[in-house]
């Protein structure tokens, strides 16, 4: 498998993959958190905000390890 | 406002914004988007209100420019020096945007241009003073441009609408007042409810004050007498609150024959009736004024005698109120023939009501807790993104430090905004601005094609969004477009710029988090606990045993009663933002009625602290010192459990308490005034019963609260989510 970073090139402009890694990061833990929410499971948490924080570079450490390679 | 309206204001704002394009290109003027700001942001539906906001925004540039070359010379050298001081200036305009909302558009621009022109040119602070000079004589040149437009094309005048304004604000005021006077000879049931109405004066004061700023701007006559309006919304406000606590005192006086006690009740009615109906037309100009009888409002005092002692008290809170009631309806009536350049005076210029201690210490200069913490957001956002900047200097570089410190005393100036609302308006008006610099701004050649295409977004920006978002639009354009003399188009730059405004609204959205939760129920949770905090602690210094007051003790009642008598309309905004699909089990009725509770409370603690304690001297009140005291413990402790937990006390047990509580003290009081010959001194009598009426009413409005507070879910409103 490669593990080399490289860039997404959309349309010719390049994106650095942490760029990417992070917005999908933050998007899967937006949607983390709305489920969370729906099922009233967010109740649990102490402070909601600093788990949000957390996912989001959960989620980014992820990707960037395992999808996009950063 | 109708569409053939929308498209002509549409087509004015945007033939401006192209105009002063060309003008800045042609004259080769710094940075033309300045004016375009300009026009952008002083575009109002009327040209008075666009001339008020005008020069606001020229006068607010100056202090904004100053400050900034006062930074710069002082802290140029030193980067922590500089960043207090800009954090310093930022603080001190925020607080002033905040707390005089009659200016606020000149502090913003203070704030804001401070931050523009001490990064106007990174690489040298030669042209600082150039760019000061510039930004003023931009910003003077778009607003003259926009206003020559808006008063030769199409002109939207708002003259004349300040005396319809002022007639419809009296009849409001009347509305209220006739609704009390049926309420209290019990003539019929109401169709509206005093909430509504009072709601309704409320946004029409609002109103009134719009327009007295706009007309006030484009009419000599209405600035000639300027002070005369501002006192006729002075009278009104008050006139307000006065029947606010009128009627909170209804209820008590169920028992009572009020025109058999009051022989004058009948003819007082008619002449306040009188002024009522008098004050819209001398508005409309069908008469000219009324002149303003006296009246007298006794009590009989063989009836009284026969009264229970709660309903006598009741009975001389009543008679205070309608005596003020009397003295504002004369005071207004003469400020409205004086408006009408009728001369005339009536026997009464002035409320004559003497202010107690308890309001005199309102004038004292108090900080309000929420505009000193949304100074410090303000500040503490300038100076994060400060950092930020020169420590990891990410995309949008000083943007960081001067965008996103505009952008937090936006947020400063709206609390109940929420920042994580604006970042997708954000993210897609600029991505089509940036679309539109990408493909379309490199095919032009000539002004004729850039004026077009900026007169195109314009008009489309203007004549289909409003508000916020036509505010970010008009954002997105200036910033995305960058139009200079030397245009030279780089992707790479504006991909830049684009990814930093999505973070820079990111960033403020963690940075909003320094204001509180953006959750409006845990604010409303919160301000609630500051309610009653200050209500015990103006409870405890009205007790029996306290001594004379220090300044600082002075100082303290003062920011207490501000805390007061701010939070109900503070709480008012924030329940209205409540997303009612998060909380099924409580209707937005049944917030407002725990809001209404809180603002009759505060009516009736005012009439309690007005109230003076008398029974140091005096030998009938001092019998009954220790009862009060007990109550006065009872009420003090209630605030203090409900300032921990707003549910804390149950109304059932309260109402028991309350009752139980009066029997005894009717005994008593009834005991002591037969063992002292069934005499009472006169004046005692009155402030021992006016002090009793006070607790009274202290004590149903606490119980209308706790009614009120009982069929909330608070547990739902102190769960976590995330917002």
């Amino acid at each position: 498998m490669n593990t080399i970073p490289s860039e997404f090139a959309v349309g010719g402009v390049y994106l650095p993959p942490l760029l990417v890694a992070g917005c999908l990061g933050v998007l899967l833990a937006y949607w983390t958190a709305a489920l969370l929410n729906r099922y009233r499971l967010s109740r649990y948490f102490f402070y909601p905000p600093l788990v949000f924080l957390a996912l989001s570079l959960i989620y980014s450490v992820l990707i960037g390890t395992y999808v996009v390679r950063i | 406002m109708s569409k053939s309206t929308q498209l002509k204001e549409a087509f004015k704002t945007a033939l401006a914004f192209a105009a002063v394009f060309g003008i800045a290109l042609q004259a080769g003027w710094m940075n033309p988007y300045w004016a375009g700001w300009a026009v952008a942001v002083i575009a109002l539906p009327s040209a008075g209100a666009s001339i008020q906001k005008g020069m606001l925004r020229i006068v607010g540039t100056i202090p904004g420019c100053i400050a900034a070359l006062a930074i710069h010379a002082v802290a140029a050298q030193d980067r922590w020096t500089f960043m207090l001081l800009t954090c310093g200036w930022m603080f001190f305009t925020t607080y002033m945007m905040v707390r005089k909302e009659k200016d606020s558009y000149f502090w913003v621009m203070s704030g804001y241009v401070c931050l523009m022109i001490l990064l106007s040119d990174l690489d040298s602070s030669a042209n600082m003073f150039e760019s000061a000079v510039f930004r003023n004589v931009e910003t003077i040149m778009g607003v003259v441009v926009y206003t020559l437009i808006s008063v030769f094309l199409w002109p939207q005048t708002n003259l004349g609408a300040i005396k319809k304004y002022s007639a419809e604000l009296t009849e409001g005021l009347g509305n209220i007042y006739r609704f009390g006077r049926d309420t209290l000879l019990g003539i019929k049931e109401q169709e509206a409810s005093f909430q509504q109405m009072q709601e309704k004066v409320v946004g029409q004061l609002a109103q009134f004050r719009e327009i007295l700023q706009s007309e006030g701007s484009e009419s000599y006559e209405v600035k000639e007498v300027r002070h005369l309006w501002e006192r006729f919304y002075g009278l009104s406000q008050e006139l307000l609150e006065s029947m606010g606590r009128w009627q909170s005192g209804f209820a008590e006086l169920s028992r009572i024959d009020l025109q058999l006690v009051l022989p004058e009740l009948q003819s007082c009615f008619a002449e306040l009736d009188s002024r009522f109906a008098a004050l819209p037309d001398v508005f409309t100009g069908k008469a000219a004024t009324h002149l303003a009888q006296p009246i007298r409002l006794d009590v009989d005092s063989a009836t009284a005698q026969g009264l229970a002692s709660f309903d006598r008290a009741a009975l001389e809170v009543l008679r205070k109120e309608m005596v003020q009631l009397e003295s504002l309806t004369a005071a207004l009536l003469e400020c409205a023939g004086k408006l009408q350049g009728n001369t005339t005076t009536s026997r009464n210029a002035k409320p004559k009501a003497i202010p107690s201690l308890w309001t005199r210490v309102m004038w004292f200069p108090v900080p309000d807790w929420d505009h000193l913490r949304s100074a410090a957001f303000v500040a503490v956002t300038t100076g994060v993104g400060f950092l930020i900047w020169i420590l990891f200097d990410p995309p949008g570089h000083s943007g960081w430090f001067q965008l996103t410190g505009t952008l937090a005393l936006m947020v400063a100036a709206v609390p109940s905004l929420r920042a994580s609302r604006l970042i997708v308006p954000v993210a897609v008006t600029s991505a089509v601005c940036l679309a539109i610099y990408v493909f379309i701004m490199p095919q032009l050649s000539s002004f004729r094609g850039l004026g077009s295409l900026l007169f195109i977004v314009m008009f489309l920006n203007c004549f289909l969004l409003s508000g916020m978002a036509r505010f970010f639009c008009s954002m997105a354009i200036l910033n995305m477009l960058q139009i200079s003399n030397q245009q030279v188009y780089s992707f790479y730059a504006m991909a830049n710029v684009y990814v930093f405004l999505v973070m820079g609204f990111t960033f403020l959205f963690v940075m909003s988090y320094l204001l509180g939760s953006p959750r409006p129920d845990k604010m409303v949770l919160h301000l609630l606990e500051r309610f009653f905090s200050s209500a015990e602690f103006l409870m405890s210094r009205k007790a029996p045993e306290s001594g004379p007051l220090s300044f600082l003790g002075r100082w303290r009642i003062a920011f207490h009663l501000r805390q007061l008598h701010s939070l109900p309309a503070k709480l008012g905004a924030w329940s209205k933002a409540i997303d009612q699909k998060r909380f099924p089990d409580n209707s937005p009725e049944q917030i407002q009625a725990l809001v209404m509770s809180t603002q009759t409370l505060v009516y009736r603690l005012e009439q309690f602290l007005d109230t003076s304690v008398v029974y140091r001297t005096e030998p009938v009140s001092l019998e009954l010192r220790e009862n009060v005291k007990s109550w006065h413990v009872s009420i003090e402790n209630t605030f203090g459990s409900w300032s921990r937990t707003p549910e804390a006390e149950p109304v059932d047990a309260l109402k028991q308490r309350l009752e139980t509580g009066l029997v005894r003290l009717e005994r008593h009081i009834a005991s002591v005034v037969n063992r002292s010959g069934g005499e009472m001194n006169r004046q005692e009598g009155e402030s021992f019963f006016q002090l009793i009426g006070g607790y009274r009413g202290v004590s149903e409005a606490a119980l209308a609260y706790a009614g009120a507070a009982q069929v909330i879910n608070w547990g739902r409103w102190r769960e976590e989510r995330f917002s």
